[in-house]
């Protein structure tokens, strides 16, 4: 098999934190993009496609925990197994409706409970859910998110703000007066 | 607790539970054709991020590894080293538990992959897919499906491949130099059975490798290597 190596020593420690991932986290990787593409062949592309954007960003998985590991693997093979699922069904995102100034004001006014929140979590679309996750969870900055997910960095502003705009709704049970 | 200490918590245990999800599913067995993608994605590593503009280790400091990296080597397994000068621009160390490549004189070399090139000969019955492809490496496949036999060729910059590390740790057999169509280079058999075949024509570094093939066969085909995008 034909394999080379441009640097001796500088990217073995990388070459085995990549090995480390891959042996770790492909079945949950694989699972993951199956779940959406639902075959396996377009699964494993997805799989070998997250790790090419896993070894462009690769230093910043050295200060990952396990679970930090799985999380940002999973929304990276998450997000390019939507993106071919779009271009397979060639979906064309609708744009939601945006909530007013008002509406947003009056939503800030407004005390959410953690079930709320975590019911609002559940209509999030898988797409805006990544972007939240790394954003709210993850705490990674737009540009680092934008790179990690490879999205222009508009399109993650809008993603996020979107994801507010979920995150924030009040089931009419839960209106307080 | 804030809003956005909720939203991180609640978007924590909604990940948790995808995962959980996910993992109940049963595992899968990977194909033959995506563990070698993936053996020659981890491999490559960053390389696939090369740019000739990009800082390279100064060359002293890239020789002072080498040396500690052969003496550390030598000590340890108490073997000799080899090296064979198999032309002014192509250097090829043995160093019994890997060998390095060494490529210089790249000045007057394309520092893209200015033409592309590809095997000519009849491939009938092998499935062709282009695995990589960027300015400089161009790395085709070429399987039979529902069996184990397959084969890569690849077209690299010389630039790209000014110091390779080559896999030939307990080679079955050993490197040696060899010509294709006048073009010099070596060929070695690595333990897993594949055959590899690398030489350099001055413009680009080519390499081949299969398994089950013979070396005859794959001299053949080392041999009818052509320019496909004319």
């Amino acid at each position: 098999m034909l394999q080379f190596y441009l640097s001796l020593v500088d990217n073995t420690e990388e070459k085995q934190r990549i090995e480390f991932l891959y042996m770790n986290y492909r079945q949950l990787m694989y699972k993951t993009a199956l779940a959406i593409v639902h075959s396996p062949e377009l699964a494993e592309d997805a799989v070998h496609e997250a790790f090419l954007r896993v070894i462009k960003n690769i230093s910043k998985f050295f200060s990952f925990s396990c679970n930090e590991n799985a999380s940002y693997l999973v929304i990276i093979v998450r997000g390019i197994a939507l993106n071919m699922l779009n271009r397979q069904q060639r979906l064309i995102e609708l744009d939601e409706d945006l909530p007013s100034d008002d509406d947003i004001e009056a939503a800030a006014e407004i005390r959410l409970s953690f079930e709320d929140v975590l019911r609002n979590v559940g209509k999030l679309s898988p797409a805006l859910k990544n972007v939240a996750t790394l954003y709210y969870a993850h705490r990674l900055s737009e540009s680092e998110i934008a790179e990690m997910l490879d999205m222009k960095i508009n399109t993650v502003r809008v993603s996020l703000m979107r994801a507010r705009a979920v995150l924030r709704q009040m089931g009419k049970e839960n209106e307080y007066e | 607790m804030n809003d956005r200490e909720m939203y991180a918590q609640a978007l924590r245990f909604s990940m948790e539970s995808d995962i959980a999800e996910y993992e109940k599913q049963p595992d899968h067995k990977f194909s033959r054709r995506f563990e070698r993608r993936m053996k020659k994605l981890i491999s490559q590593g960053n390389t696939l991020q090369y740019t000739p503009v990009r800082a390279r280790m100064p060359l002293k400091k890239a020789l002072a590894i080498a040396a500690i990296i052969v003496l550390a080597s030598t000590l340890l397994v108490g073997a000799t080293i080899a090296g064979y000068k198999l032309w002014e621009s192509f250097y090829f160390r043995d160093n019994v538990s890997f060998s390095t490549m060494y490529i210089s004189q790249i000045e007057g070399a394309p520092k893209t992959l200015e033409e592309k090139y590809d095997i000519g000969a009849d491939m009938s019955g092998y499935v062709r897919t282009v695995d990589f492809e960027n300015e400089y490496i161009f790395t085709v496949d070429y399987d039979v499906p529902n069996t184990d036999k397959w084969l890569t060729f690849e077209q690299r910059t010389r630039e790209a491949c000014e110091q390779t590390w080559l896999w030939t740790e307990d080679a079955i057999v050993k490197p040696r130099a060899i010509v294709v169509n006048g073009y010099k280079g070596i060929t070695y058999q690595e333990k897993t059975g594949c055959i590899c075949l690398y030489w350099d024509t001055g413009d680009y570094i080519f390499g081949i490798g299969a398994n089950p093939i013979s070396e005859e066969e794959l001299m053949r085909l080392a041999e009818s290597v052509q320019r496909i995008d004319n």
